[in-house]
C-alpha cells in the first residue's frame, strides 16, 4: 500500500462515456508511467546501451561527408537498430508482473473498464521506456552540434526524423511486447522478438528471405529511404515517400490489431474466471 | 509448489507440530506426521514415494537432478533443440546450411541457453526457502544452470559431430579441426550462460537481465564490423566463426572467450552467496 500511495493520487474515475473513459486512460497510463519510469533497471540498461551507440557515433559518424541534416537522419536510424531490442524486452513483463503481484484481480475491481487499462497500460509503458532513448537521441544531436553540425539544420531534423523513422517501429514493438506475453511465455517471447528483430529488420536479403525491404520492417529502413534519403548506395529496391507512408501506416495498424487481440484474450480470460 | 517439488512430493508438516528444517539440499523435513496435500493417497507417516531424506545418498543425487530439471520448465529444455531444427531447416530453404547450422551453434543457442539462466536465477519463487537452507541458493542455482549449459551443450556436440561427418560444414572456410569445431560452440555457450547467471544476479530483474543479454547480441551480430575492426573488441568477440571463420587469431580469440566465462562463472558463484542481495529483486 505504501509503494501505491508513492505513486500518487488518480485522478476521479466515473464510469460511463467517452470522457470518463478518457480520464481512466489517462490514470492508467500516468500510474504505468510512473511505475516503469522508476525502475532502475530500466535506467541501467538503456544507459549503457545509449553509452554505447554513443560511442559508436563519435567514432564512426554514421554518414561521414553527409549534410547535416544527413547525419541527423542517419543517428536517427542507428538508435532504431539497437533501442527497440531493450525497449522491447524491458516492456514485456507488464501483464506477467500483474499476475505474478496478484495486483490483476483486484484492477478488475476498480471502476475503470479493461479496455481503458490495456490501453493505459501501453500508452503509459511505452512513453516511459521511450525516456532513454530519447534521452540518449538527444545526447547524440548534442554531440553532432558539438562537432560543428548547423544546430538549426540538426534540430529542425531531428523530431520530423524522430517522429517518422524511430516512433512508428517503437509502438509496433511497444504492442506486441505488451501484448503478446498475455499467451506466450515472457523469455520464450523474449527470444523469438530477439530473434525476428534480426532476421526481420538487420539480415541482408542476399542472405536468406527477409522482410526487411519490405513496409513490415520496424526499424524504419522505408521512412529513412523512402523520406530522408538515407544510404542511397545500399543494394535492393529503392524505397519512396509513399513506401515510407504506407510502412508507417502498417506499422500503426498493426499495432493496433496487437491491442485489439489482446483486448479479446483478456476478455475471453474474464468471462472463463 | 516448489517446496512441494524439492521434497519429492506433495509434503507437508502439520501445523503446530512439526519443523521446518533445512538439510542443505532445499528440503523441507518435519517431525509431525506427513499429511498429502492433494491426492488423497499420502496420508501417515511410511506411505507413498519417499522423499530426499529418506534415500540413499546416490538416489538422492538423481532425484535431486530430476526435481531441478523440472523447474527448469519445458521451455527451457526444448528451446536448444528447436533452435537447432529451425536453423537447419532455412538454411536448407536458403541452401546455406553450413552458415545457418554455425549461427545456430555459436549464437542462438547460446543466446537461448543465456536467457534462460538469467530468468532462472533472477526469478525464484521459493528463495526465501533456498536461503533458509546451509548452502543458501547457491547449489540450486549451480545445478539447475549446470543442468541448462549440459543439456545445449550435450546437442551442440552431437550436432557438429553429425555436420562434420555428413559434411555440412565443409562449405563453411576455415579447417576440419576437431578443436576448433569444439570451440565454435563451446565458448560462447560457456560466455552467455555464465554472464547470464551475473546479470540474473546482478540485476535482480529478469527483464533488465534479458535486456542487455539480447542488446549484447545483437550489437555483436548487426555492429560486428565494428567489432572485428578494433583489436580490443576482436580478441573477444564470440561470433568470430560465422563472420571471420579462416582468422588466424580464432583460437586466441575462442580461448579469450572462454577465459571470460571462466571469470562469469566465479563472479556468479560468489555473487550467489550474497543472500540480501538477492532478496531485493525487482520481480518480487
Amino acid at each position: 500500500m505504501e509503494s501505491i500511495a508513492r505513486l500518487g493520487a488518480a485522478p476521479r474515475i466515473r464510469t460511463g462515456g467517452l470522457l470518463p473513459a478518457l480520464t481512466s486512460v489517462r490514470a492508467s497510463a500516468a500510474y504505468e508511467f510512473r511505475m516503469q519510469a522508476r525502475r532502475r533497471s530500466l535506467w541501467l540498461v538503456m544507459g549503457l546501451l545509449g553509452a554505447y551507440m554513443v560511442y559508436v557515433l563519435s567514432e564512426s559518424h554514421v554518414a561521414p561527408g553527409d549534410t547535416a541534416a544527413g547525419q541527423t537522419a542517419s543517428w536517427t536510424w542507428l538508435l532504431q537498430v539497437l533501442m527497440p531490442i531493450a525497449f522491447g524486452v524491458l516492456l514485456a513483463d507488464r501483464f506477467p508482473r500483474d499476475r505474478k503481484l496478484r495486483v490483476d484481480e483486484l484492477l478488475e475491481t476498480a471502476p475503470a473498464p479493461m479496455e481503458s487499462r490495456l490501453l493505459g497500460k501501453y500508452l503509459g509503458s511505452c512513453a516511459a521506456t521511450m525516456l532513454p532513448i530519447l534521452a540518449t537521441f538527444g545526447i547524440g544531436l548534442a554531440y553532432l552540434i558539438a562537432s560543428g553540425e548547423d544546430p538549426a539544420a540538426v534540430v529542425g531534423t531531428a523530431i520530423p526524423a524522430f517522429l517518422l523513422i524511430d516512433l512508428p517501429g517503437l509502438l509496433f514493438v511497444g504492442a506486441f511486447s505488451v501484448c503478446c506475453p498475455l499467451v506466450v511465455p515472457v523469455a520464450v517471447y523474449q527470444f523469438l522478438f530477439v530473434g525476428y528483430w534480426f532476421w526481420g529488420n538487420l539480415m541482408p536479403p542476399e542472405i536468406m528471405p527477409t522482410l526487411r525491404d519490405t513496409w513490415l520492417a520496424p526499424i524504419g529502413w522505408q521512412a529513412g529511404r523512402g523520406i530522408f534519403n538515407l544510404f542511397p548506395d545500399t543494394p535492393g529496391p529503392a524505397a519512396t515517400a509513399a513506401d515510407a507512408a504506407i510502412s508507417i501506416s502498417i506499422l500503426l495498424l498493426f499495432a493496433a490489431a496487437a491491442l485489439v487481440a489482446a483486448w479479446l484474450v483478456l476478455r475471453f480470460e474474464r468471462a472463463r474466471g | 509448489m516448489t517446496a512441494s517439488r524439492l521434497s519429492g512430493g506433495p509434503v507437508a508438516a502439520a501445523p503446530g507440530t512439526g519443523n521446518a528444517t533445512g538439510d542443505g539440499t532445499g528440503n523441507a523435513t518435519g517431525d509431525g506426521p506427513r499429511h498429502g496435500t492433494g491426492d488423497g493417497t499420502r496420508h501417515g507417516t511410511g506411505e507413498g514415494p519417499a522423499t530426499l531424506v529418506d534415500r540413499p545418498e546416490a538416489g538422492r543425487q538423481r532425484a535431486r537432478l530430476k526435481l531441478e530439471s523440472s523447474v527448469l520448465g519445458i521451455g527451457a529444455v526444448v528451446a536448444p533443440p528447436l533452435v537447432l531444427v529451425s536453423f537447419l531447416f532455412v538454411g536448407f530453404i536458403a541452401r546455406d546450411p553450413a552458415r545457418l547450422l554455425t549461427v545456430a551453434l555459436e549464437a542462438a543457442v547460446p543466446l537461448a541457453v543465456g536467457l534462460a539462466t538469467a530468468s532462472l536465477l533472477a526469478s525464484e519463487p521459493a528463495l526465501e526457502l533456498q536461503l533458509a537452507t546451509p548452502g543458501g541458493f547457491r547449489p540450486a542455482a549451480l545445478r539447475r544452470a549446470g543442468l541448462l549449459f549440459g543439456w545445449a551443450a550435450l546437442l551442440s556436440l552431437v550436432t557438429v559431430l553429425i555436420g562434420r561427418a555428413a559434411g555440412t560444414f565443409d562449405s563453411w572456410p576455415g579447417p576440419a579441426d576437431p578443436l576448433r569445431d569444439l570451440l565454435m560452440w563451446l565458448s560462447p555457450l560457456s560466455l552467455f550462460a555464465a554472464w547470464g547467471c551475473v546479470l540474473g544476479i546482478a540485476l535482480r530483474s529478469r527483464g533488465a537481465a534479458a535486456a542487455l543479454l539480447t542488446g549484447f547480441w545483437i550489437a555483436g551480430l548487426a555492429l560486428k564490423d565494428w567489432f572485428l575492426a578494433h583489436d580490443f573488441a576482436r580478441a573477444w568477440f564470440p561470433f568470430m566463426v560465422t563472420f571471420s571463420p579462416d582468422d588466424p587469431s580464432l583460437l586466441a580469440n575462442r580461448l579469450t572467450v572462454l577465459a571470460l566465462a571462466a571469470i562469469g562463472l566465479a563472479v556468479a558463484v560468489v555473487w550467489l552467496g550474497r543472500g540480501e542481495w538477492l532478496l531485493g529483486s525487482e520481480d518480487r
